[in-house]
C-alpha cells in the first residue's frame, strides 16, 4: 500500500472518529438541557426526610438518613480516618517510608545477597548440567580423533582465499 | 633461586586469579549468563517491592494509631 493512500486512510479513520465522538457529546448535551428544562419547570418539593426502616439484615449500623429520595450516610470515625490516609499527601508520606523502608542497609543488603545467591545457584546448576552432558559423551567420541590441535591436514583441506 | 621461586609462585597465582575472573566475566556476557542475572534481577525487584509494601503497610498503621489517639483525646 503506498504512503499516500496508507495516510488517506488513516485520516478518513480519524475523522470518522471525529464525527461520531461529536454526535455523542451534541446528543448529551441536548438531554443535560432537556433535563434541567423539565427541573425548572417543575414546582419548588419541599424537603423530606424520612428514616429508613430497619431491616433484619443490616450488617453496617452506620446511621443512613433518606433526603428526598436519596440515601445520605453519615461519616463515621473509620470514614473520616481512612479519608485523611488517602489524600495526596498523605500517600505520598506512606511511599516515601516504604521506600526508604526498603532502601534500609539491612534491607539493600540482604536483597543484594539474595540476587548473588540466586545468580550463583543458577550458575552452579548450568555447570552442573553441562558437566554431566560432557561426561555423559563416550570417550571414543571425544579421544577418537586423528587430527590434533594444530595439525595442518584439516587446514589444508579447507579452501583457500584469493592471494593466499 | 628464592627469589625465582617467588615471582614463579606470584606469576602463578596471578594466572589462576585471573583465569577465574576471565572465566566468570565470559559467562556473565553469555547469553546463560545474561538469563541468570535477569532471573536475580527479578527476584530482587520482588524483595523490594515486598520490602516497600511492609514498609508502607508499617508506616499507615503507625499513622493510624496516631491518628485515632489524636481524635479520642
Amino acid at each position: 500500500m503506498p504512503a499516500d493512500v496508507a495516510i488517506l486512510v488513516v485520516t478518513a479513520l480519524v475523522a470518522a472518529v471525529a464525527v461520531a465522538a461529536a454526535v455523542v457529546a451534541v446528543r448529551a448535551l441536548r438531554e443535560v438541557r432537556r433535563i434541567n428544562a423539565e427541573r425548572a419547570a417543575e414546582p419548588p418539593r419541599e424537603l423530606v426526610v424520612t428514616e429508613p426502616e430497619p431491616s433484619v439484615v443490616d450488617v453496617d449500623a452506620r446511621p443512613v438518613k433518606v433526603v428526598e429520595g436519596r440515601v445520605v450516610a453519615t461519616l463515621t470515625q473509620q470514614d473520616l480516618l481512612e479519608a485523611r490516609l488517602s489524600r495526596p499527601l498523605a500517600r505520598l508520606s506512606v511511599y516515601a517510608h516504604g521506600i526508604a523502608h526498603a532502601l534500609r542497609p539491612e534491607s539493600r543488603d540482604r536483597i543484594t545477597a539474595l540476587m548473588k545467591r540466586e545468580y550463583r545457584r543458577r550458575r552452579a546448576i548450568r555447570l552442573r548440567a553441562a558437566r554431566r552432558a560432557l561426561y555423559a559423551v563416550p570417550n571414543d567420541e571425544l579421544t577418537g580423533r586423528t587430527e590434533w590441535l594444530g595439525s595442518t591436514d584439516r587446514a589444508e583441506s579447507l579452501p583457500r582465499a584469493v592471494g593466499e | 633461586m628464592i627469589s625465582r621461586v617467588v615471582y614463579l609462585a606470584i606469576g602463578a597465582a596471578a594466572g589462576a586469579y585471573g583465569t577465574v575472573k576471565a572465566r566468570r566475566a565470559a559467562y556473565r556476557l553469555s547469553a546463560p549468563g545474561v538469563v541468570d542475572q535477569a532471573a536475580a534481577a527479578g527476584l530482587g525487584w520482588r524483595e523490594l517491592r515486598s520490602e516497600i509494601a511492609d514498609g508502607m503497610a508499617a508506616h499507615e498503621r503507625t499513622q493510624y494509631l496516631k491518628l485515632t489517639r489524636k481524635q479520642q483525646r
